[in-house]
């Protein structure tokens, strides 16, 4: 049975939090991979936006952390995105955010949508194509019961903002990024524990929260793919679906005001 | 502050002692806070020679986060109690902190008991004896096989005796050749719990089968009349430790070796 949740929220703010999604079980041997490769020191599939400051990111496909998406997370995508609609995933986005040497530390914020419609021009391509998803689901690895702790950082809403102004625009609008494209609600860092599961929309603009606590923050994150997404490039096709925001989710599609 | 004469006796008869809730919370935090951001850094800070690249982590620090730990806290009293009160020990600059990651295959490189400063295959390289180690660990680790510290009970007054007839040349190419080591205690607590060695305890670190990585904190600590005796205090060993060496002619006769 999929995992149930309010739908209604997700429609309005373009994510939602489903807690103790992931059962311990599972969390606890990827936090023992995540750890051990910290050890090792060797990030083989580190991304070009780690830096070596404070935040350190690389995609892996290990059996630990693959599993985190194997049962409830995929249940949950294909109920919203279509039985037999979503993609294999493959690999596992590994997000650490380690902690600010001190409280005065200045962050840069950095709003964004994930692939090449962020206005970053570093982000253009992954895996020789656009990133451009359906739905992305982030499991907590580590508790972050309060802000500050490196927690991902949704705007809620910023959806359907920014599908009107690709309506009104076209896919220009995000040429320079999406904090030129509209005007930002206030942010909010998620919180959570280990096992919480954040699934938020491709076209919600989010970041990553400083981090001032003790600990390393530690996430996964899955993006799932319609299979429309991955198959066809188009840009028409492309403005399409990110006007018409619920084209790949048809448990959403008619629903919720939507 | 003082050790209590039960934690005095287990020094004379056992050779170590826990002392509960040493350190508090506060300094705790910090101390973790400067660690994990220093392995945001990675891997370029000056790391000893025994850390290696797979799951053990040492540097030597100075940062204050680090030394608040002894200085800041009840520990600095409790530790000089035993060797004579204020004054008695040269006071470190540094901290060694200890990581001890999770290993992913429960593979163990084998025991590696010993005694710092003591291996030295060819005995060619001097003996650097100090008077006690002082850990705090900064993670909690409740049960075994969390990267714990391990000792070897009653080593000190064993391997004293075995100098006395013996030497220490042919100690200086492993312990286990030579001693008859008794069977190893891991040790477990909480953060913020210290242990106390007399230098001449074997120990060792155990392998981590947990999913968190082992946090520990060290210093090696000189009496400050152990520069001029460092040969002496190999046999006798509580020349140093004046509160223990009280108890040990007042105690009834402890068995020698075990």
């Amino acid at each position: 049975m999929a995992p149930r949740f309010n739908a209604a929220k997700l429609a309005r703010d373009g994510y939602v939090v489903l807690p103790g999604l992931v059962p311990r079980a599972l969390t606890a041997p990827a936090v023992r991979e995540i750890n051990h490769r910290l050890g090792g020191g060797d990030h083989p599939g580190r991304d070009r936006y780690a830096d070596a400051h404070d935040y350190l990111s690389e995609y892996v496909s290990s059996p630990a952390v693959m599993a985190l998406a194997a049962g409830a997370v995929r249940e949950l995508a294909e109920s919203l995105l279509g039985a037999g609609k979503v993609l294999p995933v493959s690999q596992a986005q590994i997000a650490l955010r380690f902690p600010a040497a001190h409280d005065a530390v200045a962050y840069e914020r950095l709003v964004h949508i994930d692939g090449p419609y962020s206005g970053m021009d570093k982000m253009k391509v992954l895996a020789k194509r656009p990133l451009r998803y359906s739905l992305c689901a982030g499991v907590f690895l580590s508790d972050q019961p309060k802000p500050d702790m490196g927690n991902f950082t949704a705007y809620p809403g910023t959806h359907t903002r920014i599908a009107r102004e690709v309506k009104r625009r076209g896919l220009a609008a995000l040429k320079r990024g999406v904090e030129r494209c509209i005007e930002l609600p206030a942010p909010v860092q998620v919180t959570g524990r280990t096992g919480d599961v954040v699934l938020f929309h491709f076209q919600m603009a989010h970041d990553k929260a400083p981090n001032f606590s003790p600990h390393i923050r530690r996430m996964a994150y899955f993006r799932f793919w319609h299979e429309d997404s991955w198959n066809d490039v188009s840009r028409a096709y492309l403005t399409r679906a990110m006007t018409d925001i619920w084209l790949e989710w048809p448990a959403m599609r008619g629903k919720h005001g939507t | 502050m003082e050790l209590s004469p039960e934690q005095l006796r287990m020094i004379l008869n056992d050779g170590y002692a826990v002392i509960p809730g040493a350190v508090p919370r506060p300094l705790i935090v910090e101390a973790l806070r400067e660690i994990n951001h220093r392995l945001g850094l990675g891997r370029t800070q000056a790391m000893d020679a025994y850390a290696d690249a797979r799951d053990y982590w040492t540097d030597d620090v100075d940062a204050p986060a680090v030394m608040d730990l002894l200085y800041k806290s009840p520990l600095w009293d409790l530790v000089e109690s035993p060797v004579g009160g204020a004054g008695r020990l040269q006071k470190p600059s540094t901290g060694q902190i200890a990581l001890r990651f999770p290993a992913i295959n429960n593979s163990h490189g084998g025991p590696a008991s010993h005694i710092d400063g003591f291996y030295a295959p060819n005995a060619v390289k001097p003996i650097s004896r100090f008077t006690m180690l002082v850990g705090v660990m900064l993670s909690d680790m409740p049960d075994k096989y969390m990267g714990n510290l391990a000792v070897y009970p009653g080593t000190h007054r064993q391997i004293a005796e075995y100098i006395k007839l013996h030497g220490t040349a042919s100690l200086r190419a492993g312990l286990s050749r030579e001693i008859d080591l008794p069977e190893a205690v891991q040790i477990t607590g909480k953060a913020g719990d210290a242990v106390l060695l007399h230098y001449q305890l074997a120990h060792d670190k155990e392998q981590n089968l947990s999913h968190q990585i082992r946090y520990m904190a060290y210093w090696r600590l000189w009496h400050a009349d152990a520069d001029s005796c460092q040969a002496e205090g190999l046999t006798d060993i509580w020349r140093e430790w004046p509160a223990v060496s009280a108890l040990s002619k007042n105690a009834p006769k402890t068995k020698k070796g075990r």
